[in-house]
């Protein structure tokens, strides 16, 4: 090539590769620039629009920021895939950038002159090796100091033993727990309150020491459960399902919470039946929390100053009735019988949360029964009733323990548990005693009228019935022998409760009956009238007495003397 | 074994159950409406590692016949663009055989990782090449190398004492990635790439920058990441020490001219052995037998620095910070909820974590071993005296770019007389001679 | 001469040493199960919806997206994955939706029921949706590795900083861990 040729191309050349570098470098920033407005853009982290959105679900008729929403969601999208289109031809932009500067060079190297010096001869000495041993010799020391000192200064703070700290643990205690009545028949369920004296010296229509009567907004055949002060009702109808709080002492309302926008409720409610309502179950509390489900199957967890925690639907049941199966807390656990025609379940959540902990698909018919909890061998269980048995699971694990046969027809009491021995007694079925560590049957009896609202109760070696047609009876729990019967007015819906060593028992007309327990004969030692008609098992307090009557809440109890 | 089955299909069954169950059960439509077929695109043809293995077995071979046989640059040259066009932006630089020691090393530890074949092959195939070739591997088939060459512009010279001191970097970054691959504490090669974003044309700002400036340091600085980051080239370096053939500059014989010395970008040519000696040279066999005394005090240094270094790096590991979230009771933290929520007894998590524990330790310890070893040789290979009577290679650093054969006279000469090879005009020094040396009088 | 001789020599000697050596470590591998080549998944039952699919990921947008399990979706009109918390119109209005991209479209089958469909090219694999539909729905969203845009990275970003350790390797056979 002639050198007139060469020097031309090496100066296009050079022009080119000049160009081409400030080329690169303007793409290279704004490259960079689009990289840091398209971090800050991104959808995944912006906060503004969905702040704005839960703006707009509280002020639903807002258009101003309902528009102003639209257009920023338009603006944002927009703005974020243009960013990544434009990054991506930057990138390609560079690579051919890159390309043609590669070119350059190759033609700046092939059409450069030799300059090869050949004057050079031979007169190399060894250098001194010195100065380098000294530089290894510093760097590889370096290194270790600088080990050492990383080691030191973490160590300090990262040692495992001085982290300690043990799970964070509830702050509810068994005792505060045995203490109230957080679930429906009391701390296990199982109609037993133990450690108070059930008040007796009552009359409603009267006032004698009625201390306060308030109408519970929505309906609902759940029973109050109390806590320190704070008194928890369900009532819901077609439109609504809510939660009620209830200063216990004086009867005002504290909040109320609607069991509304959970996703999954069903838009066309379920049908139930009159006499079981949207709010047949009795909901529970933990001491921290109340849980309430209702009939379309939702389950909602609210905090005591009313505040949503977590809430779910478990799916819509299909029940004949309506879902009525009453809730039952432990300290920690969240146990749910949730029975339909399709399937069983029996599921335990975490309080706190909501998490599912464990889930018991069972094969069995659905009932209209409610948990209770029971304690043997040191081991809880959580029994429950189906239409065709009696089942024991593990509280911990939810591993089925033992299964009994013995249940037929509708079933809707629960069991109970007294001296080692699981009570049942159903219309169309038995009373049965079950021993719940071997899971045998000890003793059957179908001779004998059988309750099919109203769950038995038991006192020592005694269990109570008290069935639907008025009928008052006394069984034997060793042998199932029956002791005595005694026939009264009205039916009961509502079940006995044993409080210290009475027995309390309301009949359908709102007349309740203080029993002495006694195995040789019905021991009347008292009635009180209510004076509507109640289904709600009562729960009781230190002298204190609350009712769910059909329609209204009354809380009975020594009055105190006004001068 | 029939019973294991049926206890599977049992187990599998009583899942389906479970699985069946949901709050809304799929509506039974009465439009016709049929649910649509989820998509599910399938990876990179399951043959193309394999092609991309056969192709860096070939890329090799024509590297070998380039270096040896053809003594060409040029057709080099053409092999340095397909492999980084190739290995590099088709293939997204993934696997790569810098890459592959950890999956080899993975594969040793956990008996359950999965090492496939082209996996296998890449970090094999160049370690046998390097044995009985040198290092063809990293002078054409390498993408990394081979952006690194391309740009390489004007060459400057690293300092010695600099170059020596660097070079430390590679074989404590081997161990480091080793262990770490070892213990199940990630792939930190493949973490801190800096050319993987480059080929990929996507990736963090941090390794972006990083990769842009390898770049630019290599148009002014001779392949800055394979001699001093490159933990796969410790390996070949150790296998091309073996190597049956290396790079000879000159084809027929060395009149001793000193050109190729700076023809070598990467500063590994050795000048022959001096007619004099500095010092003389019982000294230096004295201070070599000295090195050699203290060298097991220096690895032992080491171990206890790896020792103590082990306690704060389990910071590093997952599962032991999952462990003390736990035991802190940080329910905030979304690793300690993800595990509850796994029901898995924190029991099994202890257990896991004491031998996790142990492991690392090991780990770290022998990791303080392999770094003294490293210093101390390191000290003892800069006071070995050189053996050679001709200008040669460093057999272990050259990186066989073939750029010294335009350097030698008695090639250009052969070349002008047409006996031997296809070597093109020889290429115009872009070398400015080192004043120091070229005055040295004869 | 016969230094450089002896020299050779040894290190013929060595480097067939080394080759033995070489080989010699690579034979158990032969002996291992076969070893198909593997891909990264996420096992959507270990998912906990942090959100960092989106971010971490070596590629933008990632290549982790949403999919829609149609076997096991309610077709819900209120479908907890395409809405807010509470939307004030069950439209397909922006304030409405939950995904950030309006990345779902929508459609009506029959009353009361709609189809979910995503749209994947808008899909950045934040999980949002995946989220509301797993708290109150079936769980018929989740999001997955789509290989028609993971670069197989040897190191996967996303792996390394998943909380939940959702990440595996999978064999090529079976790419995808879906539900339903």
């Amino acid at each position: 090539m002639k050198t007139e040729n060469r020097k031309l191309l090496r100066q296009t050349v050079t022009i080119v590769a000049k160009v081409t570098v400030v080329f690169m470098i303007i793409v290279a920033v704004i490259m960079v620039m689009q990289y840091i407005q398209l971090k800050k853009i991104s959808p995944e982290s912006s906060t503004l629009l969905p702040s704005l959105r839960t703006e707009l679900s509280a002020d639903r008729k807002n258009d101003v920021l309902r528009t102003q929403i639209r257009e920023l969601d338009l603006l944002t999208r927009r703005a974020w895939f243009t960013g990544q289109n434009q990054l991506r031809t930057g990138g390609l932009l560079l690579l051919g950038a890159g390309g043609v500067l590669l070119v350059a060079f190759i033609l700046l190297g092939l059409t450069a002159k030799k300059r090869v010096d050949e004057k050079s001869c031979l007169g190399v000495t060894e250098p001194k090796r010195t100065g380098l041993l000294i530089a290894l010799a510093l760097t590889g020391g370096g290194l270790f100091i600088g080990a050492l000192a990383v080691a030191f200064i973490y160590d300090i703070g990262n040692d495992d033993k001085k982290i300690a700290v043990p799970l964070p643990e509830r702050k509810v205690s068994a005792e505060e727990f045995y203490a109230n009545w957080p679930c429906f028949r009391g701390p296990d369920a199982s109609g037993i309150a133990p450690g108070r004296k059930l008040f007796t010296d009552w009359d409603i229509p009267s006032g004698h020491n009625l201390l306060w009567k308030v109408k519970v907004p929505r309906q609902g055949y759940s029973s109050p459960v109390v806590w320190n002060d704070k008194l928890f009702v369900t009532g819901g109808d077609k439109k609504e399902r809510e939660i009620y709080c209830y200063n216990a002492n004086s009867g005002e309302l504290l909040w109320r919470h609607s069991a509304s926008g959970i996703s999954g409720s069903p838009v066309k409610l379920p049908k139930v039946a009159d006499d079981t309502g949207f709010a047949a179950s009795t909901p529970a509390t933990d001491g921290q929390r109340i849980f309430a489900a209702f009939a379309t199957g939702d389950l909602v967890c609210v905090d005591f100053a009313g505040n949503r925690v977590w809430s779910k639907n478990l799916g819509v049941p299909e029940n004949p009735y309506g879902y009525s199966s009453s809730l039952l807390t432990t300290p920690d656990k969240l146990i749910v019988q949730y029975d339909d025609e399709r399937r069983q379940l029996l599921l335990a959540f975490d309080s706190a949360t909501g998490r599912e902990l464990w889930r018991k698909q069972r094969k069995a018919v659905i009932a209209w029964s409610s948990p209770i909890k029971i304690e043997v061998t040191g081991r809880n269980q959580i029994v429950i009733l189906t239409c065709e048995s009696v089942e024991g699971f593990d509280l911990e694990t939810g591993e089925q323990l033992w299964r009994e046969d013995c249940m037929s027809g509708e079933v809707a009491t629960s069991a109970t548990f007294a001296g080692g021995r699981v009570l049942v007694a159903n219309d169309n079925a038995v009373a049965a005693a079950i021993d719940p560590i071997k899971g045998e049957i000890l003793w059957e009896n179908d001779e004998i009228d059988l309750p099919d609202v109203s769950s038995p109760v038991a006192f020592g070696n005694m269990m109570f019935i008290f069935t639907s047609g008025g009928i008052a009876e006394c069984v034997n729990a060793q042998t199932g022998e029956l002791l005595w019967e005694h026939e009264l007015e009205d039916g009961f819906y509502n079940s006995p409760l044993l409080v210290g060593d009475r027995i309390i028992v309301i009949d359908k007309k709102g007349i309740a009956f203080i029993i002495k327990p006694d195995a040789k004969k019905f021991m009347l030692e008292r009635t009180c009238k209510v004076g509507e008609m109640v289904v709600a098992t009562p729960a009781p307090g230190n002298n204190r007495l609350w009712i769910r009557g059909v329609q209204y809440l009354y809380c009975v109890g020594k009055k105190e003397q006004t001068p | 074994m029939t019973k294991l089955f049926i206890i599977t299909v049992l187990f599998f069954s009583g899942m389906l159950l479970i699985a069946t169950e949901f709050r809304f059960p799929k509506p039974e439509f009465t439009s016709g409406y049929e649910s649509p077929i989820l998509q599910q695109p399938l990876p990179t043809a399951e043959w193309m590692p394999y092609l991309a293995l056969g192709l860096l077995l070939l890329v090799m071979i024509l590297t070998g016949y380039a270096v040896y046989k053809w003594r060409s640059r040029r057709i080099q040259t053409v092999l340095i663009v397909f492999s980084l066009a190739f290995f590099g932006f088709f293939r997204e630089g993934c696997v790569c055989a810098i890459g592959s020691i950890q999956n080899v090393t993975a594969a040793l530890a956990d008996a359950g990782f999965a090492l496939s074949l082209p996996v296998l092959g890449f970090f094999v195939l160049p370690l046998l090449t390097a044995l009985f070739f040198g290092r063809l591997f990293c002078g054409a088939a390498c993408p990394m190398g081979a952006l690194q060459e391309l740009v390489l512009v004007r060459p400057l010279r690293v300092p010695k004492t600099l170059d020596r001191v660097l070079r430390l970097i590679p074989p404590l970054y081997l161990g480091a990635a080793v262990l770490f691959a070892f213990c199940g504490l990630g792939f930190i090669i493949c973490s801190w790439d800096p050319f993987v974003s480059l080929f990929r044309l996507s990736g963090s700002v941090f390794m972006l920058g990083a990769g842009g400036f390898i770049v630019i340091l290599s148009i002014f600085i001779a392949r800055p990441y394979c001699r001093y980051i490159c933990p796969y080239g410790v390996l070949l370096k150790a296998a091309a020490f073996f190597s049956a053939r290396q790079v000879s500059i000159t084809p027929d014989e060395c009149i001793k001219c000193r050109l190729c010395e700076q023809a070598c970008p990467s500063d590994v040519i050795i000048p022959p052995r001096p007619r004099k000696y500095s010092e003389p040279g019982f000294a230096a066999v004295h201070r070599i037998q000295w090195l050699l005394a203290i060298t097991p005090g220096i690895i032992a240094i080491g171990i206890i620095a790896g020792y103590l270094l082990a306690k704060p790096a389990t910071a590093l590991d997952s599962q032991i910070t999952l462990l003390r979230n736990i035991k802190a009771g940080n329910v905030e933290n979304e690793a300690v909820s993800a595990f509850l929520a796994t029901g898995t007894p924190v029991k099994d998590l202890a257990i896991r974590v004491q031998q996790r524990k142990y492991k690392l330790k090991i780990g770290w310890m022998l990791f303080g071993a392999w770094s003294g070893l490293i210093i101390a040789g390191s000290l003892i290979a800069a006071s070995r005296r050189r053996r050679n009577q001709d200008f040669i290679p460093d057999r272990m650093n050259c990186v066989c770019c073939s750029r010294c054969y335009a350097y030698c006279p008695r090639e250009l000469k052969i070349n002008k007389n047409g006996t031997t090879g296809n070597s093109p005009e020889p290429q115009a020094s872009r070398l400015q001679p080192r004043p120091g040396n070229a005055v040295g009088g004869c | 001469m016969s230094e450089e001789h002896v020299d050779k020599k040894r290190r013929t000697f060595l480097r067939w040493t080394a080759f033995a050596v070489l080989v010699a470590c690579c034979l158990p591998w032969l002996k291992r199960k076969k070893q198909h080549d593997t891909v990264w998944q996420l096992d959507p039952e270990k998912c906990i919806q942090c959100g960092r699919c989106a971010t971490a990921c070596v590629l933008i947008p990632s290549a982790v997206k949403c999919v829609h399990a149609y076997a096991i979706c309610g077709y819900c009109d209120l479908c907890s994955g395409y809405y807010i918390e509470k939307p004030s119109k069950l439209d397909t209005a922006a304030e409405n939706q939950l995904c950030p991209t309006a990345a779902i479209k929508r459609t009506f089958i029959e009353d009361p029921y709609f189809e979910y469909t995503i749209i994947e090219e808008r899909c950045i694999g934040c999980a949002k949706c995946v989220k509301g539909c797993d708290a109150f729905g079936n769980g018929s969203l989740f999001i997955q590795v789509r290989h028609d845009r993971c670069t197989n990275c040897n190191s996967c970003a996303i792996a390394e900083v998943c909380p939940a350790g959702a990440f595996k390797r999978v064999p090529v056979k079976q790419t995808y861990l879906l539900k339903g």
